[in-house]
């Protein structure tokens, strides 16, 4: 999944998020592929980024979920005992498996 | 112990040299404090400056503010952000060079720190989020100065962090009896950087030191937390830093708001990354 500008959008990408409105209204489902007209209709709307599927534009393979968990695991390894830090560790434990199931991975 | 004594104090003097601003950050400095100072004419002296000039764009740019135009100009920067905010942007900008040769990775964690403050600035009454997302870019410029200024110790400090798995503060205590807090403190009064500035890099470890930006040292403190929490950029160790209760309670989050916290600094972070790619 990669976030990138409407302009470096072409045909037969398709999206990872839906596209809304900022009082959330949808304009355009995820997993819509994106065709000429479709990305014109967005230029009109003002829309400025996209979210697709895959990395078109390459970069890093993501590691495997398993590694990040015990990266994070090990930054945290100073204040285990802490609450706190440990509530803090959960929620972005919770927000690296969401962005994974997002990506479809 | 009289010996020992003398190399620190040695030490702490060849610190006080500490590096000066580019001549037009040291002329702008000035203007801004005229209030006769127009927008325009404070554009025409930055833009004399080109790399200068060119690197304040491209941060007012890149996803850091997020604007939904492109900013062309340096005018149009400073009626936007206003003459203050493009003062500490400079001052940014002129020490990213610096950054770069530092510490691998510190300008990373820097930008991501100046990132989180603002998302956690937007959920704080009473804050201005321009403000302190400068003043979590610059948060850890002491420790440019120990990187570079101080090679010698850096590297000491780097081996001490190593062989006894402390953090970079405590090692820096130990080689230096100093702290990259002290040090950027020094640099930020040197520079004449407002108190807004000052505190959160001389307290971010220790907010409850802050006398009078005590919200923004708040604020920088908990967003160096989370940068380090999620593993972007360095800041010398691979620990997350201690997270002081106090300032946590200051700003009156919820669980549900540094959710969102995350999830949105989440998304900066990755649109930064392809960003980079494109």
């Amino acid at each position: 999944m990669q976030k990138i500008p409407l302009d470096k959008a072409t045909e037969g990408m398709v999206l990872a998020k839906p596209i809304e409105r900022e009082n959330g209204v949808v304009l355009m489902g995820e997993g819509t592929e994106l065709n000429e007209q479709l990305i014109e209709r967005l230029q009109n709307l003002d829309i400025q980024k996209v979210t697709v599927k895959g990395r078109p534009f390459g970069g890093d393979d993501e590691k495997p979920v398993e590694t990040l968990f015990a990266e994070l695991e090990e930054r945290f390894s100073n204040v285990s005992s802490d609450k706190l830090c440990t509530q803090i560790k959960n929620i972005i434990k919770k927000d690296i498996k969401q962005r994974r199931e997002e990506a479809g991975i | 112990m009289d010996l020992e004594k003398e190399k620190i104090r040695r030490k702490i003097k060849s610190i006080k040299s500490l590096p000066t601003l580019p001549e037009v950050a040291q002329k702008i400095s000035k203007m801004v404090e005229d209030d006769k100072t127009s927008a325009t004419e404070l554009g025409r002296i930055i833009s004399t400056d080109p790399a200068i000039s060119g690197r304040v764009l491209r941060l007012v740019n890149s996803s850091f503010y997020g604007f939904p135009g492109r900013i062309s100009s340096i005018s149009n920067a400073i009626i936007l952000l206003g003459f203050d905010v493009v003062k500490s942007l400079i001052i940014s900008v002129s020490v990213f060079e610096m950054m770069e040769k530092g510490i691998l990775g510190l300008w990373e964690h820097s930008l991501g720190c100046a990132i989180a403050a603002r998302f956690i600035a937007k959920k704080v009454k009473g804050c201005d989020p321009e403000e302190i997302s400068v003043a979590g870019l610059l948060h850890d410029i002491g420790k440019v100065v120990v990187s570079i200024q101080l090679a010698e110790d850096y590297q000491e400090i780097k081996k001490t962090i190593e062989e006894k798995k402390i953090s970079f503060s405590l090692a820096e205590k130990e080689v230096l009896d100093l702290t990259h807090e002290d040090i950027g403190g020094w640099l930020a009064e040197s520079w004449n950087l407002p108190v807004g500035l000052r505190e959160p890099i001389s307290c971010h470890h220790h907010p409850q030191l802050a006398q009078q930006a005590k919200l923004s040292t708040a604020i920088v403190h908990l967003a160096n937390f989370l940068i380090r929490a999620m593993g972007h950029g360095s800041g010398g160790d691979p620990w997350v830093p201690e997270l002081n209760r106090k300032a946590w309670e200051r700003l009156g989050l919820s669980m549900q708001d540094l959710e969102e916290i995350i999830t949105d600094l989440g998304d900066e972070l990755e649109s930064m990354e392809t960003e980079e790619l494109i």
